[in-house]
């Protein structure tokens, strides 16, 4: 028999096997998004934050910033609250790590492209 | 009917070549001037520095824990290897010693991506020659090491695994699973492309002979890694002067360092795929023999005085952080010197004598990384020239200046 080359075995493996590519954006199943994944910045537990600006010292990329508490926000002790820049954001998850009081969280969500950088500040 | 009584023999005229620095082929800046003559090349030269981007000095300005993601940020590929190797660096400078289980993660975390960075390799060695089927096949084997790293990390590139003091995440049992999982699925993919690297005439033809390093000029031009080992220079910083879990590695005794006699880029190619699998193994034995305890050490924002020098053995060669520190929360000094720019000069006596059609494969074969490498160019803007300066020629200069301007006594 002609053999077609060293990778003949896998030649015929890849003809049988199911479509190795997922149709993405109309499915996401089979992406394998892992559970740790450090994504979208949110807040976690917005009650719990006292304004203490660790996060915003901590920042590599200087995408958090403090403003003060609107009305309609969490009223903190210091009267400030942290607010995200997410076009400048590494996802380093830093801020995360460094709260004393759990408050922010690096979500699952990996969709993150925006038209506008407006979009991009998260409250 | 031609008349064949008189042959002509033409010597071809010298032709020099630029490739770069935008160039189709080319996928970060860089510019290597061939000359040649007819399909040989005579001379060639290589230049760099169009890609600075100042990440030295802007490391002064910031904390150690920012830097960590700054300098992860120097190359893609070798993200863990600048990241793991600043954190050594600010370890040492603080004269900490980590816990144990922290330096198995940080180990795993770099042989992990020494083994996606040996792929990826392997891959665009294909493509370079041609082979694109292989080239697909082994990028499609290489999505099971980033998957692993994604999900030890949370992040496919930009791993972040490390902080001044430890690792960040730990390894939990279920993940332990699933990596050795994985790790049994890669060394049989890896024993296959070994194979396919070795014994497929199509491929092997055109590595075997091409771009010759002797052990002399490679001794000589201070190759590092994968380059160095493929013409038999004993120089691995894992087995010289191992850091972190590679002492236990060593001490293991399962575990040698991989040369090859070949001197060309068979020794290169096969020196690479061989690592993989030795990683591949290394990663099986440090899950295995992972100790119980804490991940981190906490260490004092601000880091006393000192002047540390971290190695380490990245994916490409040693990789040197030097760092002075003042007793602030910022460094004085951070200097990296990243494994292309050791290898940089090799690079030009591998391509002279070769043919041209050969050129790529023998660019690509030292693995450059350009965003890790660049330096300093200097542009005079009364006649508009540029001129890359090297660290030698800068010192010489700057000895002048001061000799002829010496500095004021009060």
């Amino acid at each position: 028999m002609p053999s077609l080359g060293k990778m003949e075995r896998e030649l015929l493996k890849s003809a049988r096997s199911k479509q190795a590519t997922v149709i993405y954006p109309f499915t996401k199943e089979g992406l394998n998004v892992p559970p740790d994944l450090r994504g979208k910045w949110v807040y976690k537990n917005p009650n719990n934050c006292t304004g203490c600006k660790i996060c915003e010292r901590v920042c590599p990329s200087d995408a958090i910033e403090m403003i003060e508490c609107r009305p309609e926000d969490v009223q903190t002790r210091t009267g400030f609250r942290p607010i995200c820049h997410f076009d400048r954001c590494l996802l380093c998850g830093q801020c995360v790590e460094s709260c004393p009081r759990d408050v922010l969280e690096l979500s699952d969500e990996f969709e993150m492209a925006y038209l506008s950088r407006d979009d991009m500040v998260i409250y | 009917m031609t008349s064949s009584e008189k042959r002509k023999v033409i010597t071809p005229p010298r032709v020099s070549i630029p490739i770069g620095p935008q160039h189709p082929a080319l996928k970060e800046p860089g510019m290597f001037k061939l000359t040649v003559e007819g399909e040989r090349i005579i001379d060639a030269e290589v230049n760099i520095g169009y890609n600075h981007r100042g990440i030295e000095k802007l490391a002064e300005q910031k904390t150690f824990t920012q830097i960590l993601y700054l300098v992860e940020r120097i190359c893609g590929i070798c993200s863990a290897t600048h990241n793991g190797n600043f954190a050594q660096a600010s370890e040492f400078a603080a004269e900490v010693d980590i816990p144990d289980r922290a330096k198995f993660i940080r180990t795993l975390t770099w042989e992990l991506e020494r083994i996606h960075s040996h792929i990826l390799w392997l891959g665009v060695a294909f493509h370079e020659v041609g082979f694109d089927t292989a080239f697909m096949y082994t990028w499609r084997d290489r999505e099971v090491v980033m998957d692993m790293l994604e999900d030890l990390s949370g992040n496919r590139v930009n791993y972040a695994m490390n902080t001044v003091g430890g690792v960040r995440r730990d390894v939990s049992d279920d993940l332990k699973q699933r990596h050795l999982k994985g790790l049994d699925h890669l060394e049989e993919r890896m024993e296959y492309y070994r194979d396919t690297a070795i014994y497929e005439k199509t491929f092997w033809d055109r590595i075997n002979g091409v771009g010759m390093l002797p052990t002399s000029v490679a001794k000589s031009t201070s190759a590092v890694g994968p380059t160095a080992r493929g013409s038999n220079v004993p120089v691995d910083v894992r087995f010289n002067d191992p850091t972190m879990a590679y002492v236990n590695l060593r001490d293991s005794g399962e575990f040698d360092m991989i040369l090859s006699d070949r001197c060309d880029i068979a020794g290169r190619a096969v020196v690479r795929v061989l690592e993989t699998i030795q990683s591949i193994q290394m990663c099986r034995w440090l899950l295995n023999n992972l100790p119980d305890g804490p991940i981190r050490e906490r260490v004092r924002p601000r880091i006393q005085p000192n002047e540390v020098l971290a190695r380490y053995e990245a994916p490409r060669g040693e990789c040197i952080h030097y760092l002075i520190t003042n007793g602030t929360d910022k460094p004085d000094r951070l200097k990296i010197r990243a494994p292309t720019h050791a290898n940089w000069v090799s690079m030009a006596h591998t391509l002279r004598g070769g043919y041209i059609a050969d050129a790529p494969i023998t660019l690509a074969a030292i693995d450059p990384c350009f965003s890790c490498t660049d330096r300093v160019a200097i542009v005079d803007s009364k006649d508009e020239s540029m001129e890359l300066v090297t660290l030698d020629t800068l010192r010489v200069r700057a000895n002048k200046w001061y000799a002829e301007n010496p500095r004021r006594v009060a």
